[in-house]
């Protein structure tokens, strides 16, 4: 190998080292990035077994804040579940019906 | 025998405009591939203010290998068993360019965390040692020393001819407590040490290092 090659052949290695190395500390930038990024396609909370609720929190009864009046009725969610909402009829044809 | 014209071309050397062009192409082609899994992630971490501190633990564990490459390729270079397995000049090669390459990935390691919040700007504290006082101050100075007494030996592979062969000995042989402060700032200041992947990587290279020296002695006091 004379002078020239053999220079040459440091400088490829020396450019291979340099180039390997940049690659490996931007992949580890995007490694530790999306490391520490959370994934949307993974939900945070296991979901429950059963049917999910998607009804809103229920907030307690509060307190009245003023002197002498009863605490204020605790708010009861509306169930919203189709198989369990009654036939919504009108009083007086529910009248009629049962006369004849 | 007679080589032809083609012979020789084949033989000659590639150039450096030839070699930085390549490096170039493959580096767009191997950052278009990459950017659209990637992308994403590193603009958020741009955004959040957290890309140096990322550079920052990346580099460092490149610095942190090339110097591993450079005193394992100097001590097979001067043993009979690494001299047997790795013939020519090219181990040489590795031995000098790591050791160059290293300690720029270690200067890039430490002033990379300029941007950081965390360390808010403070040249002094990234370049004087004892001088960081929000994170492992003694650790971080480990690192900070093992920097610059790297960069003496560095300098020593340069001014050999004027320095004279004893000093520039001592000089080299300082190069294995730099490697192993080096590696202790790596296992106690660094934030993935505790990673089983890395401490593994440290275990093992630090092995190898260890084995190639007590080789090395073995081999001096014969």
């Amino acid at each position: 190998m004379t002078t020239t090659e053999r220079k040459a052949s440091g400088q490829a290695g020396w450019l291979v080292l340099l180039t390997v190395g940049v690659v490996a500390t931007l992949s580890g930038w995007a490694w530790l990035a999306i490391e520490s990024t959370p994934s949307t396609l993974e939900p945070l909370v296991e979901p429950p077994s059963g049917p999910r609720d998607t009804r809103p929190p229920v907030a307690a009864a509060e307190p009245s804040a003023l002197p002498g009046l009863a605490p204020l009725p605790e708010l009861l969610p509306i169930d919203t579940t189709p198989a369990r909402r009654a036939p919504q009829v009108r009083p007086d044809v529910v009248s009629r019906a049962s006369r004849r | 025998m007679t080589l032809s014209t083609e012979d020789l071309s084949l033989r000659r050397p590639l150039s450096r405009l030839t070699i930085i062009a390549s490096s170039v192409v493959i580096g767009a082609a191997l950052g278009l591939l990459a950017l659209p899994a990637w992308g994403p992630a590193l603009a958020s971490s741009l955004v959040a203010g957290k890309a140096s501190w990322y550079l920052s633990r990346a580099s460092g564990l490149v610095a942190y290998v090339l110097l591993w490459m450079s005193v394992t390729a100097g001590l097979l270079s001067s043993s009979g068993i690494g001299r047997r397995l790795c013939r020519g000049p090219a181990i040489y090669d590795v031995h000098r360019h790591a050791a160059w390459l290293g300690l720029t990935f270690a200067a890039f390691h430490a002033l990379v965390l300029m941007g950081d919040r965390h360390v808010g700007g403070d040249l002094v504290a990234l370049l004087v040692p004892f001088a960081m006082a929000r994170h492992a101050r003694g650790w971080v100075a480990l690192g900070q020393l093992a920097l610059y007494g790297g960069v003496l030996v560095a300098l020593s592979f340069r001014l050999r001819g004027k320095l004279g062969a004893r000093t520039w000995r001592a000089l080299h042989f300082a190069s294995f407590t730099i490697y192993v402060i080096a590696l202790a700032h790596g296992l106690l200041a660094g934030t993935d040490a505790s990673a089983p992947a890395v401490l593994a990587s440290y275990a093992a290279s630090g092995a190898v290092v260890a084995m190639l020296t007590m080789i090395r002695l073995f081999e001096a006091k014969r």
